[in-house]
């Protein structure tokens, strides 16, 4: 079976809505860019009476476009809830295999069970809403053209970046452009590898899908490329290259626009007024849409400027939500807040929303992760119970993968502060190691690698930290499951070869350790 | 495009997201021994060989044909999902 397409996951809701009228409640919200539908599912048993206000649960997935098991993981394990507790049995997932590349042994997942008794309280205890597919034009331009793609299609293919590299000194390169609305492909003549923006530009008005004045390419720089707009969009792709001489001479395009949705939310946005200088270097979050790193994490043009962070943001402002988990892969690890800064628990004015920190004039800014001086401020007993929380998941995840160490050790995510994750995990393995584990629990933290704004854990997290919650202990929770690994397929693990059923078992796990741990 | 694991010292890999034909998967960052670094990432090879000219060690996770392999698995092209 491929990966589910938009148009097949929303099937798979409707289907559900249809099936547990009395628990699904289907919301519809506003549609993207390219006009597909996205909707969340609430899900609830009543159970009548004056019973108390249940915790509301936010499950999200499908925010990139590449990562291609978090959704349907997300419809399966959605799936099996309803069924089994329809049946009034348990939640059963059946044993497979998996033979992980590098593993000696093949890996045995063994059947996963979750008692009725636990379905039951999911299902009647918490009020679970899940968006599978937050981002559907991202998914279908990754599952029908560019595999890669992350962002969603806002504004997507107005300038495509043409760059020919290695430095070849002869032979030609073709385009393809696919047109738009209706895709029909057609490939240029041989371009010469030096061919300037004018040159470029005629070749692409031959193609009878384009036409004389429907098209304009722009140098931007022997370094940069060749920009090129078509009036009526449609991507335009390298087709073959007969480039010679340099070292690995290559044509290539990069759309150079679409927007991470994961980067458009209102959190430290604006980077270069929250960090200093040298701080904003290496944090996630790309301003200009032709930055090199945009390919991947442009953040738009101002915050909230994506509909699928407005859906988002509609639903978390409207259902105040006390749990919200974010499905991504692959990177094998729970993630906590915060994703900005390294997180400390002693300074209270040492926040996003004190301007003071901003970057102006007397004042430099954050910075980030090249200094101590500033650390963004997470209560301690929030803290504590967000750790908690990750490592019920954890547990739930190896509970999920059965007693075999093998396979236990494959499903081992580690829980870890996201502005400090690989810091956090090193750390955490530095202590397992240590005959002093006891007294080394807590360890100073160090620097990670990269830091991210924008995200939607942090915004769902960071606005109880607002008027007029400000931290008034009715805590909110927010995490980021990172399923999956390279070692696992990364964004696209194989399910003959049961890469995706391990994938789909981990997410299972996740979502089940979050749930429960919320009725707790 | 080919899976990746990139090990590198801090400096080099804090620049790795704006490399051409590289995709780094971000939380995949692991610190080692050493205060040397190791990501993930999807890569052309003209990416490898410029993260190689900086100095960093590249390990092949999956070639460029397992990873399309895999790509026409999921989207239902090829027989082997």
């Amino acid at each position: 079976m491929p990966y589910l397409t938009p148009d097949q996951i929303l099937n798979r809701l409707n289907v559900l809505v249809h099936k547990y009228p009395n628990l699904c409640d289907l919301i519809i919200m506003p549609r993207s860019v390219e006009g597909r539908a996205i909707h969340a599912v609430k899900i609830t048993a009543s159970t009548g009476g004056d019973s108390p206000a249940k915790p509301r649960v936010l499950i999200i997935a499908g925010v990139h476009g590449r990562e291609w098991a978090p959704p349907d993981a997300l419809i399966s394990f959605v799936e099996e809830l309803l069924d089994a507790y329809k049946r009034s049995d348990n939640l059963v997932e059946q044993p497979f295999v998996y033979t992980r590349p590098g593993t000696a042994v093949p890996l045995q997942y063994e059947t996963y069970i979750v008692d009725k008794a636990k379905v039951q309280d999911i299902v009647e205890k918490l009020e679970t809403w899940v968006i599978p597919m937050v981002n559907p034009d991202g998914r279908d331009f990754s599952l029908t053209t560019e595999a890669m793609w992350r962002k969603n299609r806002k504004q997507a293919q107005i300038w495509q970046l043409l760059d020919v590299s290695g430095q070849p000194t002869g032979g030609t390169y073709t385009l393809t452009y696919y047109g738009n609305p209706a895709p029909v492909a057609q490939t240029t003549a041989p371009i010469p590898f030096n061919a300037d923006a004018p040159t470029v530009e005629r070749a692409l008005e031959l193609l009878t899908n384009v036409g004389k004045g429907n098209v304009e390419a722009r140098n931007v720089g022997d370094h940069i490329g060749i920009l090129v707009h078509f009036k009526k969009g449609g991507p335009l792709m390298t087709a073959a290259s007969a480039l010679s001489g340099g070292s690995n001479p290559t044509a290539t395009v990069q759309w150079g626009d679409g927007v991470d949705i994961n980067r458009n939310y209102d959190i430290a946005w604006k980077k270069e007024v929250y960090y200093s200088v040298a701080g904003e270097v290496g944090v996630s979050g790309a301003k200009d849409p032709l930055d090199r790193d945009a390919f991947d994490d442009y953040r738009g043009t101002k915050i909230f400027s994506e509909v699928e962070t407005v859906n988002i943001k509609g639903l978390i402002e409207k259902n105040d939500f006390d749990y919200f988990l974010d499905i991504h892969s692959c990177a094998g690890i729970i993630l906590l807040p915060w994703a900005i800064d390294t997180a400390q628990s002693s300074v209270n004015d040492q926040w996003f929303g004190n301007k003071g920190w901003d970057r102006h004039l007397l004042q430099p800014g954050r910075p980030g992760l090249t200094a101590n001086t500033y650390r963004e401020w997470f209560p301690k007993a929030l803290r504590t119970a967000h750790h908690a929380l990750g490592s019920a998941m954890q547990a739930e995840i190896k509970r999920a993968a059965g007693q075999q160490p093998a396979a236990q050790d494959a499903s081992q995510y580690d829980v870890a502060e996201d502005g400090a994750a690989a810091a956090a995990t090193a750390a955490a393995a530095a202590v397992a190691a240590s005959a002093a584990a006891a007294v080394a629990a807590v360890l100073p933290p160090s620097p990670g690698l990269y830091l991210a704004t924008g995200t939607g854990m942090d915004y769902a997290f960071g606005r109880q930290f607002l008027p007029p919650h400000v931290v008034d202990g009715d805590n909110k929770f927010a995490v980021t499951l990172e399923a999956g690994s390279d070692l696992d397929g990364g964004f696209f693990p194989v399910e003959s070869i049961n890469q995706y059923k391990k994938v789909e078992r981990d997410i299972h796990g996740g979502i089940v350790g979050l749930l429960l741990k919320a009725i707790a | 495009m080919q899976l990746v694991q990139i090990e590198g010292p801090t400096d080099v890999m804090r620049r790795l997201p704006g490399i051409e034909g590289l995709h780094v998967s971000r939380h995949s960052a692991r610190l080692q021994t050493g205060g040397r670094w190791q990501v993930s990432a999807y890569a052309t090879d003209d990416a490898v060989a410029a993260v190689q000219r900086d100095g960093c060690a590249v390990r092949v996770v999956m070639t460029h044909e397992e990873v399309q392999s895999a790509i026409a698995a999921g989207r239902g092209e090829a027989p082997t999902r």
